[in-house]
């Protein structure tokens, strides 16, 4: 187990150079290579995160992975318009990529092809038909959306995933977040996938062609069921973001100054807000990583083969948490430890143990009895929270019933047993004497009669 | 020849005999091993074997405390304490003594080697048995019998190493001391039957035929007013410390004094008691006052045991009989009620067939002998007839348990066969007579002993006395046959009156016949031997059209692929009859095992296979199953595969869960168990149906023929999706497969299969 934990400490002292935990190169696949200019800020920002970007344009060849080796470690698909693939990739080959533990960055707009809808679908996410955008009339930008209200401005505070604490914090925000784009929605079922951030509840989706003419339907989309930002932790911890807009990364999106009617005007959110979300994408944020299980009986310090029903035993299990490129202590009140066979027979808080300066690692312990049920039982840890990596530690440990020589030797219900025995071995050693040798010739014959 | 020199001939002649007899056994029982190689055999010996390599790898106390976390996962199985440990500590004895004297023989020669050896010292108490019931040329004849009956042999070839493989020989030993127990009335012999009785009750189940067939004997005995104190002594002895011994085996535990297939030991036990209690007052008192005495105290044992056995019963102290014992009674019983019973092909009725099958002449042999156990009808007799009618009826009820009536069938025949040859080969009557005279007159004494009040001339009466005692009982013996005299002269002048055959023409033509039936008989059991009880069937064996035999080695190469392809831990799920094999053999963990002793378990595994891919996922899930292992002989015609015994698996499910699995849905409307494409959607959807015809019909470019059910699959096999094909082995006979992970996105898997396909999903709103 020690030589576990320095090698693990090893390990994080290597990847602490690197950023992202996943790795540093980045593949960015643009409609057209000419749009290169309008990311500028965004190149930069990912470059001082040490990212070695590619640029490609939808024409070139590429190729995700050979040999089942990736060739990159991200994928940013700004490119909505792609009608097909490029050549070498296909919507298969992405989510090979996802489940080979790439991380994916998509972005669409109003003019997005069934192309990149139907890779969104396998991810339970459904953009809105073609050719639609959100529109608000109350909360638009007056300096790029005055003409269609399409550049909406939306609240962090009030539109912004309360739980996804973990991928955008609310409060580095400088100000509200510019978006103009089509909409999207996720399939609510899908536990793996959170809405980020969403249109504000007066703005709908609506085509985009004709928007001078009265609006004469219900719109498909409304309010809060129009998701702007979300994003999947997929099962191997792979990271994937949906965008609803490709301009929202934009130079221009990022120096703009939103200012909705009547109000002041304010600083874009934008680049701190990509710059977060493209953090918690790229692994460079909110990573967890089990350090280190460990588990024996009271007052023993080496793990056993297997228990015995009901003995007092100690879990620690020890998580890190990875952001700003280092391992810090992870700590939290609401990790949980089961011993499950079949069911879960125990299901207990770990405590946190007191952390210090020198703490690398959160350490989450507890002290328990485990149950009078012998069987293969699993110590398991299932820590899976919005935005955070998921955690699952399994350890299989079998619980025996009790040896033949630890039961309790003598009781008490027993007594009248012993006595029995005992005078019966008494009264058998007294008839031997007494037949043998205390000359009863008469009483023998008798008895013989029998 | 004078008589002597007869004598002395014998004396070297049996002994050579019965070695001849014992190698004889052994050698008949080798033919799996030349044609095939030395391996352990079917399902149960697989586990024995296991088991005794822990016990030599880790010691005795080790095994006794083993929790077996392999099998039955997650519950895992106290093997130590639902384990008859018997025949792996006899094997793990002889093992350590050879290494103790440097013979460096592997444990698995020892498991193979051991019911051979076993069934040669069966012969032998097989010749002690029917020596003491006529005489030792008998006591050959049986011993011969048993040495090959197929009967006994089915469940004794070398590496069947299985629990019945000794317990045969302990049950006919153990039947031995106890007569030779009643016979003198020594506590020597009653503890010696008790210390077998043990050694039985370590090694087989089939113990309990011995606790209720010997009180039996004693309660008949009573009944037939020959209590003695021979009995007495003797059935004490063997209950007391029979009684305490068997308790000492944790699977056994409290059995004896709570569960009702041990009661009527301890009520024969109690009754005797009683009786012998009696006897004493009797010598005390007038005749009279016994007369009231016994009334009320006959009156009152009754009451008082009869409420008591009602309260406790339905108190639930004493457990009711168990299911297995209950299909005993009905045969139908188990059908109804415990389908895994009745799933079980050895717990069948017997085809009427297969008692010729398994004894040949013997079976016709058989009655005569119970006959002439009438004629004689001793106290050893009256055991022999309670034994044939017991055994026979268990046997009739269940194929294994032709395993207990063969030792007496072997004895019965060889009384009969031997008689016969007594009556043919006989020089003249003579010798009959001389024969007759004395055998009627003990028969008399014995029971005149018990039945006439006569203290003055029985009282002296004390089996283990010394000289002294012997000297009086003689004398008692020789006044009582004076007593009886009379009546023992009108019955010797009727045996003599029988005519003894002379003419050397028809005694030729009868012994000739014998004769012809012994080589005959010889011949059907080496015979069915090498034709139907060799096979080890792992490992199985066929002609090829050009007459050239191909071995079909299947199974071997599936357990192999598992033990170096997958993960040291990995749980492999599959019908129970291979769990025992796979622990043995691929060395992975379990779910359910040839240990059936927990059915909703058994019936989670029948219901994950009988129901559709998204429930059985849940379950292969929730259990952590790796691997799905199942049986397909449709390729090759092999019938014994998962198939054909899907329907075991519905009703077992359908017992625990009726409202998931009904075994009507997996018949056509006419009542068909179809598997082509009249198959019910219920059939088609479930998990086995799609395993084992999965790709089944690319095999033959769309024209598949199951060659077992004889059916035409359609062209279009099954899909399967929440598993994924791991290894089929050459014959197609086992096929693995892996339980896939949940989607690494979060979509159903049929979702993910058909997208890995090419298939693009449609346009949902959420």
């Amino acid at each position: 187990m020690r030589a576990f934990i320095l090698l693990s400490t090893m390990a994080m002292a290597m990847v602490a150079s690197a950023t992202s935990l996943t790795g540093p190169r980045a593949l960015v696949i643009l409609d057209n290579l000419d749009d290169t200019d309008a990311y500028m800020n965004l190149w930069t920002d990912l470059q001082e995160r040490q990212y070695n970007i590619t640029l490609r344009d939808t024409s070139s060849p590429m190729e995700l992975s050979k040999y089942d080796q990736r060739h990159y470690d991200h994928l940013l698909i700004l490119s909505p318009k792609m009608k097909d693939y490029p050549k070498g990739m296909s919507a298969k080959s992405i989510v090979a990529f996802v489940a080979d533990g790439g991380n994916v960055l998509v972005a669409g707009s109003p003019e997005m092809g069934s192309t990149l809808r139907e890779l969104s679908r396998e991810f339970d996410v459904e953009y809105d038909n073609r050719y639609t955008t959100v529109l608000d009339h109350f909360n638009y930008d007056q300096n790029l959306g005055n003409k269609h209200h399409d550049a909406i401005v939306v609240n962090p505070a009030t539109y912004m995933s309360k739980a996804g604490e973990a991928i955008v914090p609310q409060d580095q925000l400088p100000g509200p977040i510019l978006f103009r784009g089509i909409a999207h929605s996720v399939n609510p079922a899908n536990s793996l996938l959170n809405s980020v951030l969403w249109a504000p509840s007066e703005a709908y989706s609506w085509e985009n062609v004709n928007l001078d003419d009265p609006a004469d339907q219900d719109p498909s989309l409304s309010g809060k069921d129009i998701s702007l930002v979300s994003v999947m932790q997929a099962r191997n911890n792979a990271r994937v973001a949906f965008l609803g807009s490709t301009e929202m990364l934009t130079d221009a999106f990022f120096e703009a100054s939103p200012k909705k009617h009547g109000d002041k005007e304010t600083i874009s959110g934008n680049r701190k807000f990509i710059e977060e979300l493209t953090k918690w994408t790229f692994q460079e944020k909110s990573v967890l990583d089990v350090v280190a299980v460990q588990h024996h009986k009271v007052g023993e310090e080496e793990a056993p083969a297997h228990y015995r029903i009901k003995d007092n035993m100690t879990y620690t299990i020890s998580i890190a948490e990875y952001h700003d490129g280092e391992w810090h202590p992870f700590s939290a009140d609401d990790v949980q430890l089961e011993l499950i066979m079949l069911d879960p027979y125990i299901r207990k808080t770990l405590d946190q143990v007191p952390l210090d300066d020198q703490s690398t690692v959160g350490t989450f312990t507890t002290t328990l009895q485990l149950p009078d049920q012998y069987g293969v039982f699993k110590f398991t840890v299932n820590y899976k929270r919005a935005g955070l990596t998921y955690v699952e530690s399994v350890t299989t440990v079998g619980i025996h019933p009790f040896r033949h020589d630890q039961y309790p030797r003598f009781i008490s219900q027993a007594k009248p047993y012993y006595t029995s025995a005992a005078s019966m071995g008494v009264g058998l050693l007294v008839f031997s004497f007494v037949y043998l040798w205390g000359g009863l010739e008469t009483s023998v014959k008798t008895t013989k009669k029998a | 020849m004078s008589v002597e020199t007869t004598s002395t001939v014998a004396r070297v002649l049996k002994p050579t005999i019965l070695i001849l007899i014992a190698l004889v056994a052994i050698s008949s029982r080798l033919f799996s091993i030349i044609r095939f190689e030395s391996v352990i055999h079917e399902f149960d010996p697989w586990f024995n074997y296991r088991t005794t390599q822990h016990l030599v790898k880790n010691g005795f106390y080790d095994f006794w405390n083993w929790f077996d976390e392999k099998s039955w996962y997650p519950l895992g199985r106290v093997v130590g304490g639902t384990v008859y440990p018997g025949i792996m500590v006899t094997s793990a004895v002889i093992h350590n003594v050879l290494h103790f004297f440097n013979f460096p023989v592997d444990i698995r020669n020892v498991c193979v080697f051991l019911a051979p050896m076993f069934s040669g010292l069966t012969a032998f108490s097989a010749y002690l048995l029917t020596k003491e019931l006529k005489d030792s040329s008998a006591g050959l004849l049986a011993a011969a019998f048993l040495g090959v009956a197929p009967g006994y042999i089915s469940r004794s070839v070398a590496g069947s190493y299985d629990n019945e493989g000794i317990a045969i020989f302990l049950l006919v030993f153990t039947f031995y001391l106890w007569i030779k127990a009643v016979k003198t009335g020594s506590a020597y012999f009653g503890l010696l039957t008790a210390l077998f009785y043990f050694y039985m009750v370590s090694a087989w189940g089939g113990y309990v035929f011995i606790t209720n067939l010997v009180p039996l004997h004693a309660f008949t005995l009573l009944l037939m007013g020959r209590y003695s104190n021979r009995l007495y002594v003797s059935y004490s002895t063997f209950y007391a410390v029979g009684t305490l011994l068997s308790m000492q085996i944790p699977f056994v535990g409290f059995q004896p004094t709570r569960t009702s297939e041990h009661m009527a030991a301890l009520g024969v036990f109690g009754l005797l008691q009683l009786y012998a209690f009696a006897e004493l007052v009797r010598g005390h008192v007038t005749p009279k006052q016994f007369k009231t005495l016994l009334r009320a105290g006959v009156s009152a044992v009754a009451v008082i045991a009869v409420v008591g056995l009602t309260l406790l019963s339905f108190s639930g102290v004493i457990a009711p009989f168990t299911g297995r014992f209950y299909s005993l009674y009905d045969t139908g019983y188990a059908k109804i009620h415990i389908p895994i019973i009745a799933s079980v092909s050895e717990h069948q009725p017997t085809a009427w067939t297969s008692f010729f099958f398994d004894l040949q002449m013997l079976i016709f042999l058989f009655p005569a002998g119970v006959y002439l156990c009438f004629k004689e009808l001793k106290d050893e007799h009256v055991f022999i007839i309670l034994y044939s009618v017991f055994a026979s009826y268990f046997a009739g009820v269940m194929v294994r348990l032709m395993l207990t009536l063969t030792p007496v069938v072997c004895v019965s025949a060889a009384i009969a066969y031997s008689t016969l040859l007594d009556t043919y080969l006989e020089k003249s009557d003579h010798v009959l007579g001389t024969n007759l005279k004395p055998l009627t007159a003990t028969n008399d004494s014995n029971g005149d002993a018990s039945t006439d009040a006569k203290p003055t001339s029985n009282g002296t009466k004390k089996p283990h006395s010394s000289g002294k005692g012997n000297a009086k009982e003689a004398k008692a013996t020789a006044a009582k046959a004076d007593a009886v005299e009379s009546k023992a002269q009108a019955k010797s002048t009727a045996a003599a009156k029988r005519y003894p055959v002379f003419n050397w023409d028809s005694r030729a033509m009868v012994i000739l016949q014998l004769t012809w039936f012994l080589f005959m008989f010889a011949w059907h059991c080496t015979y069915v031997t090498s034709g139907s009880y060799s096979s080890p069937s792992i490992v199985l064996a066929s002609r090829q059209q050009d007459g050239s035999q191909m071995i079909i080695d299947d199974f071997r190469e599936a357990y192999y692929w598992l033990r170096k392809n997958t993960k040291e831990d990995a749980k492999v799920m599959s019908w129970w009859d291979y769990g025992y094999q796979m622990a043995g053999m691929a060395n992975v963990t379990t779910l359910v095992d040839n240990n059936t002793w927990n059915n909703t378990h058994i019936a989670t595994v029948g219901k994950a296979m009988a129901t559709s891919e998204e429930v059985s996922y849940e379950v292969l899930r929730r259990h952590d199953v790796d691997y799905v292992l199942i049986l397909f002989g449709g390729v090759i015609g092999y019938s014994g595969d998962d198939i054909n015994k899907f329907l075991w698996m519905i009703r077992i499910a359908e017992g625990v869960y009726p409202n998931e699995v009904k075994e009507t849905n997996f018949f056509t409307p006419r009542g068909e168990y179809k598997v082509d494409q009249d198959a019910t959607p219920t059939m088609k959807n479930s998990l086995m149906y799609k395993m084992s015809y999965y790709r089944f019909a690319e095999l033959y470019g769309g024209n598949a023929v199951d060659h077992v059910r004889q059916a035409r699959m359609p062209s279009e096999g099954p899909k399967l999706s929440v598993l994924e094909e791991a290894y089929t082995t050459e014959n197609w006979l086992v096929r693995i497969f892996k339980v896939k992970d949940l989607d690494v996105l979060g979509r159903s898997l049929f979702d993910a299969t058909d997208f890995d396909k090419g298939k693009i999903r449609k346009t949902k709103k959420f």
